[in-house]
This record gives structure tokens, sequence and C-alpha cells, in this order.
């Protein structure tokens, strides 16, 4: 999973709604645009927002909605892409191993 | 027909700089029995809508029975809040959706620094997720400003924020002076309202949606368009009682109160309506008298100005007639 390189974090002017666990509702402050997110896209966004690290939140998706490792990874890097091209997410490359 | 705002409340979690300091301590709401019994006798004062006001209405602890009070009574509800708590309660609204023809959310400021400044950290994201379940549910709802000399260049902005967000309209009105209210800071003069109403009327011919004035701005016609004044609306306060109007509800401490009518807790909102009407009609006189007079005076040309003074003196009285502070002309 390429992206499990970089850290993934929501951007801070981005303010979201959840909707009975089951939806999100994402404001950009900036453009003023209303995005929804699905059960699944909602999972992931609370797992971004945990902190948690791309190849985490796939393994997560795996053991909840039980998808195969392939199936899971294509979905959080295809929401990814999403979130990052209307600036709903910034995505900064991962400090490498300490040490060297 | 006519409607009835109910300060459902004086409590609020919110600690607005512009707001009445009896709220910041307030720890009443309005009588279950109370409601009861207007909504009772809605049908009989032609009333059928009922639009909730506070402190923060939500906050009543029996909130979503008085929605089902409203139904049951054949009443439209419509309410004012600050958002903070709309994901707690926007279920109750979709399942009584047909009754319920939208809430109001305060904005003070189309920018967060501006709407925190004056409203607290963390309330503009707080009312613009309560915007946003609205937006996604497909329950309406309007903006309010209160306009101040911190967000009256936002005007613009926050009808621009209106349209983006879905809002059905934005209404601005100006800010109340009374005990706690930052006067100095943020009230606008006179002049300077004058000013800002006629940005009101540029946006107006503007706007892809809704822009209003509140209750408050100048008027050519000393008899200006008053909801209360034209016996098209009721204001109970929190404690029972019926009262000229919500504009100035707050305004006087508890042991002035001039515009307390009626109290709820002794008679039926049949017989305080009937008070109602006989004084509405002894205020119209009062003021044709005085036009007749030649007392009518420019900043009477402000109807919450005019009843501010026609109702009792205080010392709050100086925020429209001194020349040293806010307010003047």
């Amino acid at each position: 999973m390429t992206a499990s390189e970089h850290l993934v974090q929501v951007h801070p002017d981005v303010v979201d709604t959840e909707l009975d666990g089951a939806e999100t509702v994402l404001l950009h402050l900036q453009s003023k645009v209303y995005f929804s997110l699905n059960a699944t896209g909602t999972h992931i966004w609370q797992e971004l927002k945990r902190g948690s690290s791309l190849a985490a939140i796939s393994r997560h998706l795996q053991e909840t909605f039980d998808v195969d490792a392939a199936h899971a990874d294509t979905s959080v890097l295809a929401l990814m892409d999403d979130l990052e091209r209307q600036g709903l997410v910034v995505r900064t490359p991962a400090s490498g191993p300490a040490g060297g | 027909m006519r409607r009835i705002l109910m300060e459902l409340t004086d409590r609020c979690n919110l600690r607005c700089r512009h707001c009445f300091q009896q709220r910041h301590a307030g720890n009443g709401d309005l009588p279950l029995g109370i409601i009861e019994g207007v909504l009772r006798d809605a049908a009989a004062c032609s009333v059928n809508h009922v639009s909730f006001t506070g402190g923060e209405p939500t906050l009543h602890r029996e909130f979503v029975r008085i929605l089902d009070l409203c139904v049951e009574a054949n009443c439209s509800f419509s309410f004012v809040s600050n958002g903070s708590t709309f994901r707690r309660v926007y279920r109750s609204l979709l399942a009584r959706r047909q009754w319920f023809s939208g809430v109001t959310f305060s904005v003070d400021g189309a920018r967060e620094a501006t709407h925190d400044q004056l409203r607290g950290e963390g309330s503009y994201r707080q009312v613009l997720r309560a915007a946003s379940i609205c937006n996604f549910t497909g329950l309406p709802f309007t903006l309010n400003m209160v306009l101040t000399r911190e967000n009256r260049m936002e005007m613009d902005a926050l009808v621009d924020l209106a349209v983006s967000l879905g809002s059905g309209g934005v209404r601005f009105g100006f800010l109340m002076p009374g005990d706690g209210v930052d006067t100095a800071a943020l009230a606008l003069t006179l002049s300077e309202r004058r000013v800002v109403e006629s940005e009101v009327r540029r946006l107006q011919q503007m706007a892809e949606i809704p822009v209003v004035m509140a209750p408050g701005y100048y008027s050519e016609s000393p008899f200006f368009p008053c909801g209360p004044l034209e016996l098209e609306e009721l204001n109970i306060d929190w404690r029972g009682r019926l009262t000229l109007c919500c504009q100035v509800s707050g305004y006087w401490s508890e042991a002035q109160r001039p515009d307390v009518i009626a109290n709820l807790h002794d008679m039926s909102l049949v017989d305080a309506d009937a008070m109602f009407r006989r004084r509405v009609a002894t205020y119209l006189a009062d003021k044709r008298n005085r036009l007749d007079r030649g007392e009518f005076r420019d900043a009477d040309h402000f109807p919450c100005a005019y009843c501010v003074d026609y109702l009792g003196t205080t010392h709050q009285l100086s925020f429209y007639r001194s020349p040293d502070i806010p307010g003047r002309m």
C-alpha cells in the first residue's frame, strides 16, 4: 500500500457532522461546499481523525466489513484521492525511520 | 391568522457579548402547564403558528413534548437557535416535518473569527454543523445576524455564506442595549444604522435569497410595520407572561418591566389577549397624541427606541439619547 508512506490528516478548515453513525456531511469552510460520506467513508473518516495510518485504516476496514486486503486498500486509497482533490485532507510525507 | 412568540427558556449554553446578562445566568423554563393552556386557546385567538425563542429554546427540558403539543393544537412551529444542540433535536423535527416551518440560526459573522469573537470559541463550527444537517436532511433554515461594529463589514459575505449553505434567507437585526451587553464596543450609532439599512436594501436587490430586516429599523412612518402593534403577534416570556413584544423583552430589569401585560398563571390566553388588544389601542392613541403635540423626534422613527422611551425611562435610555456614546443620532 504505497499511500501508507504518507500521513493523511483532516484539513483544519473542514467541519464534519456525523449523522446516526451511518453518514457524514463535510463542509469546507473556504469553498463552502458540502460533501457526504457513506457508512464506509464515515468509518474511514473517523479513523483518519484518530490519526490512524492508511495501512491501519485498511486493516480496520478488513476486520469491520469482512473484505480482503486488496479491496480495502483500493477503497481507502480511492477515497483519499477524492478527499485530497477536494481539499478535505492534506497528505504529508511520513518521516523516515530514525537513525542511520 | 396570528402567531405566538414563545420564550421557552432563559437558559443558554453560550455567553454572547451582545446578549442580556440575565440570560448568562438563566435558570428558568416556561412551565409546561402554561404552554398547554396557551396552545389549548390558540385557535380561539386565531393563532396557527408558534415561534420558539429563548435563551436557547431547544434546552427546554420538554422541548419534544412541546412540539407535540403544537401538532395537537394544529399549529405549525419554528424556532431560533445557536445550533449547538441541533444534532440532538433534528430527528424530532424530521418526524414532525409537516408542522415544522424552519429554524433560524444565529450567525454573527461570515468569518469564523468574527462569529466566535462575539459568541464564543467553537460556536461558528457548531452552527455550521447544524446548517449541514439541515442541508443534508432537507429541513428548512435561515440565518440571522445581529449587526454590530465587529461584523457590519461582513454583510455581503454573510449573504454569500447563506447561499452556499442552502439557507432560505438572511435576516439582519440591530443589537438591543441592556444590562451586560457590551454596548459601547458593539452598538452602531443611529446614524450608522441608517447606513447599514441602505446596505441591506442593496442586498435585497442583489441577493439570490430573501434578505430582510428585523423590526427596529428606521421607519419614515410613525406607524411602522410591527407584528404586535398590528395584533398579529403575541409574545410570551419564559415566566409565563404576555408582554408587548419580544424585541424589548429582557431590556428592563425584573423590577421594572413596563412591557408586561398579563400573567398567564392567573388568566387564560383569551383573557390576556383582550388586555393585549386594549393595551395596543392605548399605545396607538398615545402615539397619535404625541404626534399631534409635535413631540415625535427623529430618534422615534426607530421603533425600538420609541418603545423604550414610551414604556419607561431608565438609565439605559441614554443609549438612544446621549451624544457621547453609540446610539446617538
